[in-house]
């Protein structure tokens, strides 16, 4: 039973431990470089707005 | 479009910073305005020669010349009417033999490379009539400014190449990228559904949205260089300060020549209302999960003008490859994702990956070691390998998020052009 826990616990061990690293590369990689990910929003501009003319909630 | 001085007769270029005309020969400044008028007293005065037969050669033959980059042809001014009633103004189109990027060349600039693809192959290839812009975003974002920016990002990424965080300077170029700028009107009646509470009280509820949106100078780049993604990425545009054109503002930059026109742009521009209209209806209720079920919309696309939007260019090559970050000229948010150095992550990654996998084999070792019993380890099991599928989910869609932002950077828009234009022919 001790040597299944221990193989459990390996297997488990090492698949968190390559799931981690992957997350943590991939958050660094991702936050160093991220240059103007999103697209301008054009509301924030030039004076557009939407005008309701009617707002329900059913 | 060069303007002289009316001092020394020096070429004059464009400084954002001071919004002037400088002569870099004598060091005069004069409002676009006054640069203008001059240059008309001139064009008046003196009749414009046509191109000399050696203007095939690379520009990059006479840019340290600054005597005989005044006497180049692109000093025409020359306004004419198209047989559709429109302005249309005399450029030089320079030509990449590379990529076949065509770029209107003004004033005294030069350039030994493609601002797209980054070869040394631009040649003088004509002198072409184009419809005349009616409106000019001036740059705002000097070059210093522009290159402070790109290198503060580049420096800030622990995995960029060092080649790239030493780019040339001399790479960093300023191009008015065209765009047409649509009015349109825009009317929607929607039922949306969405969801209000939580836990329990979690309902389904649907909501009514009748509205109408005035659509003023909404941004479509007419350039087929440049891609759709990056160009809306360099946005917003504070367009409320552009002004009347003026060839004045061209000088010392490139300017794009436009390959889409209104007509061609305009389901782009309705294609944009809709979905700007759209996120701000969404966004006006208050639920979450809000998708559109039912909708009528109406819309009418009132005008249509030639403007052009200022945007600094850095193109440089890494492994063969082209790659091209911007920066938009009036508010300097630079756009764009470069290529990673693979050993430095791949060090990373194996590093992280062998510490973190021993921390978690003795954590899972002391954890089933304990007096726990047999629905407990299967609880636990179940709870640790929940984390681990979400570590690997997060890891991927990082990793996938950052290909897709680099393959922007990459010029493949540009090669697919060449092909087109190959299959054209």
């Amino acid at each position: 039973m001790d040597q299944l826990f221990l193989i459990i616990a390996i297997a488990y061990g090492v698949i968190m431990g390559i799931g981690t690293a992957l997350a943590i590369t991939g958050i660094i990689l991702k936050k160093s470089n991220k240059h103007g990910d999103s697209k301008g929003d054009l509301f924030d501009f030039n004076g557009t707005q939407v005008h309701y003319i009617r707002r329900e909630q059913l | 479009m060069i303007c002289k001085c009316p001092k020394c007769d020096g070429a004059l270029e464009y400084n954002p910073a001071y919004d002037k005309m400088e002569c870099p020969y004598c060091g005069s400044a004069f409002t676009t305005h006054e640069a203008m008028a001059h240059q008309r007293l001139q064009d008046n005065a003196v009749k414009m020669t046509a191109p000399s037969a050696n203007n095939n050669a690379p520009v990059g033959g006479w840019e340290n010349n600054p005597y005989a980059q005044q006497t180049e042809p692109e000093q025409a001014s020359t306004q004419a009417i198209d047989t559709n009633g429109r302005i249309t103004m005399e450029c030089n189109i320079y030509t990449c033999t590379a990529c076949g990027a065509e770029l209107a060349v003004n004033g005294v600039e030069a350039s030994t490379f493609c601002a797209y693809c980054g070869q040394p192959t631009i040649v003088f290839s004509r002198v072409s009539h184009e419809l005349m812009p009616k409106w000019v975003l001036p740059f705002r974002i000097q070059k210093d400014q522009a290159v402070n920016g790109i290198r503060e990002k580049l420096n800030k990424g622990i995995f960029v190449p060092r080649e790239i965080k030493n780019f040339e300077v001399e790479k960093v170029r300023g191009i008015y990228v065209p765009y047409f700028l649509f009015d349109v009107y825009y009317y929607d009646w929607q039922r949306l559904r969405g969801t209000v509470g939580s836990g329990k009280h979690k309902k389904t509820k649907y909501f009514i949205r009748e509205a109408e949106c005035e659509f003023k100078k909404l941004t479509c780049d007419a350039s087929k260089q440049l891609n759709d993604e990056s160009s809306q990425r360099l946005e917003p545009f504070d367009l409320r300060v552009i002004k009347p054109f003026e060839p004045g503002y061209l000088s010392g930059f490139y300017s794009d020549r436009y390959d889409l026109d209104d007509k061609q742009l305009t389901g782009v521009a309705i294609g944009r209302s809709k979905e700007l209209f759209d996120r701000e209806i969404v966004k006006s209720v208050s639920a979450s999960n809000v998708h559109i079920v039912e909708n009528n919309p109406k819309y009418q696309v009132r005008n249509a003008e030639y403007a052009l939007l200022p945007a600094w260019f850095l193109t440089f090559r890494y492994k063969n490859e082209p790659y091209t970050m911007l920066v938009n000229g009036q508010t300097g948010k630079v756009v764009g994702a470069v290529p990673f150095d693979k050993t430095k992550l791949i060090s990373m990654f194996v590093t992280l990956a062998v510490v973190s996998s021993i921390i978690f084999t003795i954590l899972m070792s002391f954890l089933l070691s304990g007096n726990m019993d047999g629905d407990s380890v299967g609880d636990l099991i179940t709870i640790i390998g929940a984390v681990g599928f979400f570590f690997y989910a997060t890891g991927i869609g990082a990793f996938n998020s950052v290909r897709k932002n680099i393959e922007l950077t990459k010029a493949s828009r540009t090669a697919k052009f060449v092909r087109e234009r190959q299959d054209d022919n």
